[in-house]
């Protein structure tokens, strides 16, 4: 008997924490894109926001849309090469330790690594699926 | 070529119809300007920036070149002087790169957006049409509002078309709700000259200017007397999306990864991009140290200018002035500023400052330099900067003075002060270069790699420790990638005669000062009591000759007029390299000077001198006490 009420305790627990968890995670009160997914890179148990993470995390051939960038100088100079928010971009090359090269059609721009760190993303497909 | 300001050029001119070049950097633009204007270019220096800016008179009014620029704002110099022609001009003439559409319509279309009226230059098409890129030309005009005429710059393909139809351009097709935004500018700018906060009141205010205004332009604001509205990102929004639009009516691809695409990417992936990077420096160190400054340099210098010029000046001045006398001494003698000046400007240092400006060109002109910047972004974040300082630091091997300069292109105040103490300590310019080249490669590969590696060190040291010391923060690289392709031979000689001429220039009166300065020393005795006074540290802590002093006095004026001087003393092989890395690290020129006090203020340039004299001072006894210390081994 006193096994099952500690069973039943113990799962109660588990399942105040997920929901707990869920409710209270900052990134999930966070808008993104009107047509992306909201930024939830701490939120591991919702399933639509399981790809969001940063720019500096994509790999070569990865295919990804910009969620956010912080930096209103730095999403207008973006905006003027052509890269826009929700936008579809190929991550054409990254150097090890070094800038991100990603690719819009012809166009290729050399992202910082530190920059590239702040700018979220959702990879829409891994290189080679 | 007249080399005068944009001002004065342009006030010759006046009344002329003002017909400006616009368009994204790597767009073909001058090449266009050359097909457009032909023989007859002036070449003007832009006031307070190393920025030239073309214009020539052809039958339709005055041409006016524009630095290449994205989009016309204040992110940098060459956009704030771009908008200022660009908002000044009758019409504007706006070269686009059709294999970039997307990017290039933003400023074409933040043109039409200004209210002036535009001619669009489609150019290249032949690379777009091999590709498989069709662009409907016709719907693109359509959608722009204004003329669009297909061009081929380097084979005038569609030049004369747009000559001939130079007069339908049109003001176009503002971005879809942009109007209403303006209203609101133009309610602002009333309710302010109402309360008569400024003297310019609204009616005089162009649509250009209140565009500029909308999207935060800080020094219009500050025109306008009103604080900014912070509406930039919206109206760039508004202006991507409907370029987007227009964009995805006309274009369609079918193009596949070509040739310049796969060789721009084996530039920047290190396992090929560090080799080729090598490969190019050993082209460049070659063909300067090995062909200029041996073959070239020995027939300017030593056939031409020693050999003809130097006993032709000295008859003549002897004619006029006894050989005997001090005068004499000061214009042709050892030092003599009509003797040593002309040899080392024009005998040493004019061929290989143009060979140096040349491979600068090369550089730039192919696609390669901002790749050479992606790749050293990561080192270059270890001495607090981003890889976007390697471009002042390549010019500075061109020339400190003007490099020094295009730090203003850097993001934050601790770049701007880390790359410019670095410019004045361990980057030599090409005249100093060229004398080291070729005083190094009588010494063999041992000493150079020593030498390479000391300053290299140096650099990489006082970066680190500037990096941990200085206050303030550093940006992170956003570059644009263009393609890798072929430069127009006649467009890097055009740039690197240019520069070669601002080069001499600036250099002939500081060198002439300085033969002024030292024959004046060595006839008054003063040079010998220096060389004394300098002997602790010249001899006793650098272990080298005493004369040596001579060559270090003269850099203080130029570390290539010093390092020229070395040339002429006899050194052993150990002294050779510890006077090459003393005088490669020695005090920046008198014009670096100038320019680090206009830009960093007397106090900050002062701390670079001083910190540049002792570094420099301190690392030349340390090699030579190594160098002894191996040589025990």
């Amino acid at each position: 008997m006193l096994d099952k009420i500690v069973l039943v305790v113990a799962a109660a627990a588990a399942i105040g924490y997920i929901v707990y968890r869920l409710r209270n995670s900052s990134c999930c009160s966070t808008s993104g894109g009107s047509s992306c997914p909201q930024l939830c890179n701490a939120c591991p148990y919702s399933a639509e926001c399981i790809k969001a993470e940063t720019m500096d995390k994509v790999n070569a051939g990865d295919r990804f849309s910009i969620l956010q960038v912080k930096d209103e100088d730095i999403r207008c100079q973006l905006m003027r090469l052509g890269i826009d928010v929700n936008e579809c971009l190929t991550c054409d090359y990254v150097l090890p330790g070094g800038p991100v090269i990603v690719k819009r059609g012809r166009q290729q721009v050399a992202i910082g690594r530190n920059l590239a760190g702040q700018i979220k993303v959702e990879v829409l497909s891994r290189h080679g699926s | 070529m007249g080399h005068e300001t944009v001002g004065t050029s342009a006030m010759a001119y006046a009344g002329k119809k003002k017909i400006v070049l616009a368009g994204n950097p790597n767009s073909g633009k001058s090449v266009v300007f050359n097909a457009l204007t032909g023989l007859y270019v002036d070449v003007s220096n832009y006031p307070g920036t190393t920025l030239d800016i073309s214009s020539s008179e052809i039958e339709q009014g005055l041409l006016i070149d524009t630095p290449g620029v994205y989009g016309i704002s204040s992110f940098n110099d060459e956009e704030r002087i771009a908008k200022d022609i660009i908002l000044d001009a009758d019409v504007v003439i706006n070269v686009v790169n059709s294999l970039y559409l997307e990017r290039e319509l933003f400023l074409t279309q933040q043109i039409i957006d200004a209210g002036i009226p535009v001619i669009v230059a489609l150019n290249m098409m032949d690379e777009t049409e091999k590709r498989g890129i069709e662009i409907d030309v016709e719907g693109l005009s359509k959608g722009l509002g204004v003329p669009v005429i297909p061009t081929v710059g380097v084979k005038r393909i569609g030049i004369d078309e747009l000559l001939e139809r130079l007069p339908e351009a049109s003001v176009g097709n503002p971005t879809p709700g942009l109007d209403e935004l303006l209203k609101s500018v133009d309610e602002l700018l009333s309710k302010r000259s109402d309360i008569g906060g400024s003297a310019h009141p609204s009616p005089t205010v162009s649509r250009g200017h209140k565009l500029l205004f909308l999207e935060d332009d800080p020094a219009m604001a500050e025109r306008l007397g009103v604080a900014p509205t912070g509406h930039r990102e919206a109206v760039y929004k508004m202006r991507r999306e409907h370029v987007n639009r227009v964009v995805s009516q006309v274009l369609r691809d079918h193009s596949r990864p070509t040739l310049s695409e796969k060789i721009g990417r084996l530039t920047i992936q290190p396992l090929t991009g560090i080799p080729i990077l090598i490969a190019c420096l050993w082209v460049v160190y070659k063909v300067m140290g090995s062909f200029i400054a041996e073959t070239v340099v020995e027939f300017t210098e030593e056939t031409v200018m020693a050999g003809l010029y130097e006993p032709w000046m000295r008859s003549l001045i002897s004619r006029f002035i006894p050989s005997t006398s001090v005068v004499w001494d000061i214009l042709v003698g050892e030092f003599g500023v009509l003797t040593m000046t002309p040899v080392y400007v024009f005998g040493l240092l004019l061929p290989l400052v143009l060979g140096f400006y040349v491979f600068i060109s090369l550089f730039e002109d192919s696609g390669y330099m901002p790749r050479i910047a992606a790749l050293s972004d990561r080192t270059f974040g270890s001495i607090g900067l981003n890889g976007k300082a390697i471009i002042p630091m390549i010019l500075g091997f061109g020339c400190t003075t003007m490099a020094t300069i295009t730090t203003r292109m850097l993001g934050t105040q601790k770049e701007k002060r880390i790359t410019t103490f670095l410019l004045g300590l361990a980057i030599p310019c090409s005249a100093q270069l060229g004398v080291i080249a070729a005083m190094l490669s009588k010494l063999g590969l041992n000493y150079l790699a020593i030498y390479v590696l000391t300053i290299i060190a140096v650099f990489l040291a006082v970066g680190v420790l500037l990096k941990a010391v200085l206050p303030g923060t550093s940006s992170s690289l956003l570059l644009d990638l263009p393609p890798m392709r072929i430069p127009s031979l006649s467009n890097v000689l055009k740039k690197a005669i240019t520069r070669t001429v601002h080069f001499i220039k600036e250099a002939t009166p500081l060198f002439a000062a300085g033969s002024v300065l030292i024959g004046v020393m060595d006839a008054s005795g003063v040079l010998d009591v220096i060389q004394r006074a300098a002997e602790p540290v010249v001899v006793s802590w650098l272990r080298l000759p005493r004369e040596t002093a001579t060559a270090f006095i003269m850099g203080f004026i130029r570390r290539d007029f010093g390092a020229a001087g070395l040339t002429s003393i006899d050194l052993t092989r150990p002294q050779t390299l510890v006077a090459l890395v003393t005088m490669s690290l020695f005090v920046p020129c008198i014009a670096s000077v100038l320019v680090m006090v206009k830009e960093r203020g007397r106090l900050e340039a002062a701390a670079m001198w001083i910190g540049a004299f002792t570094v420099a001072l301190v690392t030349g006894g340390l090699v030579t006490r190594v160098l002894s210390l191996a040589s025990l081994v």
